[in-house]
């Protein structure tokens, strides 16, 4: 994946690849809520207006044949995505940009386990990988260019490659 | 640390500053000249790569001379300030800051409230104040240059927005180095979108520890890429280290050069200019036929980090890496946004045998580990032993042109 989401010329670019995607696929929704909230890994869409913590920005969602992609452009440059299974949980996200997002809401129950792993990890200043039975995260980059993804296999939708999400 | 002999070791840097301005070194102000042959300013200071204050693995340091702004007596030389071309920015931890520093001025916003960052790294977020100070590295000087002071404790309550990014490295424990130095390509930590927007997550104003509000901060009030204000060489540095022991070794001796193309010491001679991305900083790396769009060269990064377990992880003591039944020796290219290319030879050790040897062992230049996706391909610290890796600044000219680009 490009990092070619920046700071400075963010929205233009945020334009140009939802453009893309309009060609290649129905969306369904496309709409500006700021403050818009959106549900973290493991959690339940239903839950979207209810949570507390925001991560302001325009919300995209695509549906997939075999799930459906919540993607949060947040104004700063960086994008949130999360992967909604059919019976409606949240089984991947993702992040990339400038900024890292909060984590906390992105990452919901699982923050904590990927907090202490970067804390236990015997080499620093290095990418965070967790590959547990239950919870698979990465995160790597650099200020002003930052990525990260995670999914829990078990909520994993049948026929669905989590490590090939777009 | 620093203590007792940073007093006396300020004392030498301003001898030596003085005797410099005889000769017209030494520049105060905030110089924004750039490239011109400068003489007699001593534009080295060593780099060593050791254990550093918590046992760390792969961490380049240098120590520099803090002063606080237009007094030359009330001044630290702090040892073990790491090395980082993947950010920009000077950042101490408050807790080695000795009292001569306790007067560093705050930077504030228009209303006088402190302005207080939550710097963000790969692995964690890093909390404190802004504020000014005089900087002395070699013979280089800056003026006023806002830094980082984290773990502050009159500002001990982080907002929920910035703890909620990740792990805290509040201390020196977690943070794994009495400071850190900045030198990427970019001239502040954020740059014009700060200025203008306050929802980065960087920047907060702090009428009381505790009650503190996103904020926007002009951009010659974030902190700032030190080496770019100095008087002269500011307009890149050169990491020069030699080849280290594949078996490792317990301290490497390097260089820092400051400026590029400025002194007899930095020229490009035949090193390959690569081009990076001016809005990220990164660059290409193909590796076995994939392009990893979201390359970079970081000497903050403590391995080689690429691929999605290529090689086998390691289990033991370096869990996180990989470990190769066998050394391998790999290929890759490096590609810069003109198009120019350089080819690379590294090579992948069992990192689990490397780390569970000698404990006085830290510098090792065949550690690599997985990054775990299809984009990212990190060279880390590793890449730069037994190589002078250039870093030049954006909108800075060197004589072979203008930067951002890294070189090698």
């Amino acid at each position: 994946m490009a990092r070619i989401l920046t700071t400075g010329a963010s929205m233009q670019s945020l334009k140009s690849r939802r453009g893309s995607f309009t060609s290649r696929a129905p969306i369904i929704a496309l709409v500006a809520i700021p403050g818009l909230a959106m549900a973290s890994l493991g959690g339940d869409v239903a839950s979207v207006q209810a949570d507390g913590v925001h991560l302001r920005g325009a919300l995209a969602v695509r549906e997939m044949p075999q799930y459906s992609r919540h993607e949060i452009a947040q104004a700063n440059g960086t994008l949130v995505r999360q992967y909604v299974s059919p019976s409606g949980q949240v089984f991947a996200v993702s992040w990339q940009g400038p900024v890292v997002p909060e984590l906390k809401q992105v990452l919901g129950a699982y923050f904590d386990q990927y907090v202490g792993a970067a804390k236990a990890a015997r080499i620093r200043r290095a990418p965070i990988v967790i590959q547990d039975a239950s919870l698979v995260v990465v995160a790597a980059g650099h200020p002003r260019a930052f990525s990260g993804r995670a999914y829990v296999p078990s909520l994993v939708p049948p026929g669905v490659d989590p490590e090939a999400l777009q | 640390m620093s203590g007792m002999t940073g007093v006396a070791r300020a004392a030498l840097a301003g001898a030596a500053c003085t005797a410099l301005l005889v000769l017209g070194g030494c520049g105060g102000g905030n110089g924004a000249g750039g490239g011109g042959t400068s003489a007699a300013v001593e534009n080295t200071q060593a780099v060593v790569v050791d254990a550093g204050p918590v046992n760390v693995i792969n961490f380049p340091f240098v120590t520099v001379t803090v002063c606080v702004p237009g007094n030359v007596t009330a001044c630290q030389s702090i040892d073990h300030i790491q090395v980082d071309t993947g950010s920009s920015g000077l950042r101490l931890l408050s807790s080695v800051l000795s009292p001569a520093l306790s007067s560093l001025p705050k930077v504030s916003d228009a209303a006088g409230n402190p302005i207080v960052e939550c710097m963000q790294f790969v692995d964690g977020f890093s909390w404190g104040p802004v504020k000014r100070a005089d900087l002395s590295i070699g013979g280089e000087k800056a003026s006023s240059v806002p830094v980082q002071v984290i773990g502050d404790p009159a500002y001990s309550a982080i907002p929920s927005t910035c703890a909620n990014t990740g792990p805290p490295e509040n201390n020196v424990a977690q943070f794994g180095a009495n400071g850190l130095i900045g030198l990427s390509v970019f001239l502040q930590d954020c740059g014009a979108y700060c200025a203008g927007h306050s929802d980065a997550g960087l920047y907060y104003a702090c009428p009381t520890s505790g009650t503190c509000i996103p904020a926007t901060v002009a951009v010659g009030d974030q902190v700032a890429n030190p080496a770019a204000m100095f008087a002269t060489d500011n307009n890149g540095v050169i990491i020069a280290l030699p080849f280290a022991p594949a078996s490792g070794a317990a301290t490497v001796a390097g260089t820092l050069i400051f400026g590029v193309g400025t002194q007899a010491n930095n020229g490009l001679g035949g090193a390959t200019m690569l081009g990076v991305d001016p809005t990220t900083g990164n660059l290409q790396t193909v590796w076995n036929g994939h392009v990893y769009s979201g390359s970079y060269v970081d000497s903050g990064s403590s391995a080689i980090y690429f691929g999605i377990n290529d090689l086998p992880p390691c289990t033991g003591a370096a869990v996180g890496l990989y470990c190769p039944t066998s050394t391998q020796t790999l290929t890759a290219s490096i590609r810069g946004m003109a198009g120019s290319s350089s080819t690379v030879t590294f090579a992948v050790a069992n990192a689990d045998q490397l780390l569970s040897g000698d404990p006085r062992l830290v510098a090792f230049p065949d550690l690599a580990g997985p990054a775990s996706d299809a984009a990212t391909f990190d060279w880390g610290l590793p890449f730069f032993y037994g190589r002078r890796v250039y870093t030049v600044f954006e909108g800075m000219a060197t004589p072979a042109g203008p930067g951002p680009y890294v070189a090698f």
